[in-house]
């Protein structure tokens, strides 16, 4: 099986070599990746990686497309790179399977499917002491129930992956396929996706800003361009980072799980053995499951109200 | 903000001076009748040009859908609220304005989450001796009301803005934020029951209440020592209330309550989309023949 990752990125230095490096150990064999006018020093990194003969790099500027890219990327994987399957990642992301590797389950997924989800655990920042984010960040975000504040960065939501289709159409944040010859489960994932959106105070800042005032004006972006532009920026970020007394509080009530396995990872890729008393179990996947079933549901109620508000300006403008 | 005032409210000074605090431009009051101490209480806020009042004969269905549309047009409001003076609408952000300003647009109506505060016997002050509330932590009975009965909406400002108790998020053209409540709403029922006083130990027990002394902090905050009031904020003063900004852990046992409201099933997402279609089928018989008349008048025009 050939398994291949594409990749949007503009300005993520901090994070992006280590996410193509883990996936590269972690089964992916060929990387494609669309560089939106980085300049943070992430096209150097790509370039890296394209010169080992890991990465084709597609240089693109102007308005964001984020769901035509991220087709596009995944046509070529068919077309031009032989791909068997293809995951749809972001640069703070990390593919990792519940079973064996990503290569087994993907494997294991009956001929007459062709799509799967997986799921997104996020992880919340932690006091920036200077060392690696994850190093830090092993505060994983596990709500009891769904967060449907739509200026949330923690709201629960799926990846795709995907059978080689060249004609495949993928959706903005590649959370849905919007069209595919194959079948999806909807049901069922395989996979998690590690989530490391917010990770230091300038990352939160300058993501914040530069996607509210462009590309990707959601709230949380918006949060983040009022408080930089207000002069508080640190103390808005503080109330987003999980201290060590919120920490104690989200364990208590099983709102925040410490999840080491990324920190794990890359320290063996390092060359570093995990330590001994690592991670716990996952008591949280099932409620996150249901979870982001629910979300679905409120996403598509949210869809329905605004189609009704159309046909009621239809009645309106038939009286 | 707009508010309709029947008559001497214990809450009223309080009411006003808290949402000044929490990011109100202007407070809107309909005065129904010519109570002295209500217009004592409300004359200091209106001589610092952060409150207007407006007589009302009466208190039809109509009037707070004037005082809404008068707050458009008339004072250039993004968003309107309609209370009562014995609610507080407590932001989940560091205003209401904040909370309201990252609103996605396609959203027109903001719905908060209603927190009735229950005892109130006594002489103190009410936010002093009420800090008990209900809680959708454990409430099981929560899921038999009727969502809208937890909630209250925050209209986004719209010329031709109708408010109407019972019709705020189905059928008409506003698109509401369903699941999700980024205002709290405090409620003050004036006076509580003798009965209901003598259920809060039973119902502290068993979780259905419980304490939040939020709005006794911050109105000790406003209040003046030595004359007891409140008052306008002086220009160019910061705010006094600091509120707090939830936390995930915060958020996440939040999203438990939301979820309690069942505002959002399958169920009702099923009823809704058959409504639509039943209204789509409408609109189609209503578009053919308009079609065909339009052709046939075409057809007889002389070429």
């Amino acid at each position: 099986m050939k398994l291949v990752q594409t990749l949007l990125v503009r300005d993520e230095a901090d994070i992006v070599d280590t996410q193509i490096a883990y996936h590269l150990n972690a089964g992916v064999d060929f990387v494609i990746a669309t560089d939106h006018e980085s300049r943070d020093g992430t096209t150097e990194i790509l370039e890296s990686y394209a010169r080992d003969g890991h990465l084709r790099r597609i240089p693109v500027s102007g308005e964001m497309l984020d769901g035509p890219w991220r087709s596009h990327m995944a046509g070529l994987a068919a077309t031009e790179h032989g791909a068997d399957w293809v995951i749809n990642t972001d640069a703070d992301e990390f593919w990792i399977s519940r079973h064996g590797t990503l290569k087994d389950v993907l494997g294991a997924v009956p001929d007459s499917y062709g799509v799967i989800f997986a799921l997104s655990r996020h992880f919340a920042p932690r006091p920036d002491d200077g060392a690696f984010f994850a190093e830090r960040m092993t505060a994983r975000v596990s709500p009891p129930a769904a967060i449907n504040d739509p200026t949330s960065p923690y709201r629960p939501h799926l990846k795709a992956a995907h059978r080689a289709d060249p004609g495949i159409e993928i959706s903005f944040g590649s959370h849905t396929i919007l069209r595919s010859k194959w079948r999806a489960i909807h049901h069922w994932h395989p996979a998690e996706v590690l989530h490391f959106p917010y990770r230091s105070l300038r990352q939160w800042e300058k993501k914040g800003v530069r996607r509210a005032r462009g590309d990707k004006p959601l709230g949380q972006y918006v949060t983040a361009l009022r408080a930089s532009e207000g002069g508080r920026g640190a103390e808005r970020f503080r109330t987003l980072a999980v201290d060590d007394d919120a920490l104690a509080r989200g364990r208590a009530d099983g709102s925040l799980v410490v999840d080491v396995r990324l920190r794990d990872a890359l320290r063996a890729l390092r060359g570093k053995a995990p330590r001994e008393d690592a991670p716990a179990a996952d008591r949280g996947l099932i409620s996150e499951s249901v979870a982001v079933r629910d979300a679905d549901i409120v996403r598509l109620t949210r869809f329905v109200d605004g189609l009704s508000a159309r046909v009621a300006d239809l009645e309106a403008r038939g009286r | 903000m707009t508010t309709v005032v029947a008559d001497g409210v214990e809450t009223l000074d309080s009411h006003i001076a808290f949402h000044l605090n929490a990011g109100v431009d202007l407070v809107l009051v309909a005065t129904l009748g010519s109570q002295d101490d209500v217009a004592t209480i409300l004359e200091p806020y209106a001589r610092n040009g952060r409150l207007r009042i407006l007589h009302a004969r009466d208190g039809g269905e109509s009037l707070m859908t004037d005082l809404a549309r008068a707050a458009v047009t008339e004072h250039a409001a993004d968003w309107v609220i309609p209370s009562l003076p014995t609610e507080f609408w407590w932001p989940r952000g560091e205003s209401l304005k904040d909370v309201l300003d990252v609103v996605p647009q396609r959203y027109s109506v903001v719905q908060a989450l209603v927190r009735s505060f229950a005892g109130g016997g006594g002489e103190e002050f009410f936010a002093d001796r009420m800090t008990l509330r209900t809680s959708l932590l454990a409430d099981a009975r929560a899921h038999d009301e009727s969502p809208q009965r937890q909630l209250r909406p925050v209209y986004r400002a719209e010329q031709d803005l109708v408010i109407h108790p019972d019709d705020w998020t189905l059928g008409g053209r506003r698109v509401p934020l369903r699941a999700w409540y980024p205002i709290e709403v405090f409620h003050f029922p004036m006076p509580a029951s003798s009965i209901e006083e003598a259920r809060l130990g039973e119902r502290v027990a068993n979780g259905e209440l419980v304490v939040d002394t939020r709005l006794r902090d911050a109105l000790r905050e406003l209040r003046d020592e030595r004359s007891g009031g409140f008052g306008p904020p002086t220009a160019g003063e910061p705010r006094k209330i600091a509120f707090r900004v939830p936390t995930i852990v915060d958020d996440a046992s939040y999203a438990v309550e939301c979820a309690a409201v069942g505002e959002v099933d399958l169920v009702r997402l099923d009823r809704h989309i058959r409504e639509l279609e039943l209204r789509i089928a409408a609109l189609e018989a209503r578009f053919w023949p308009s079609v065909r008349r339009a052709l046939r008048r075409l057809a007889r025009r002389p070429s």
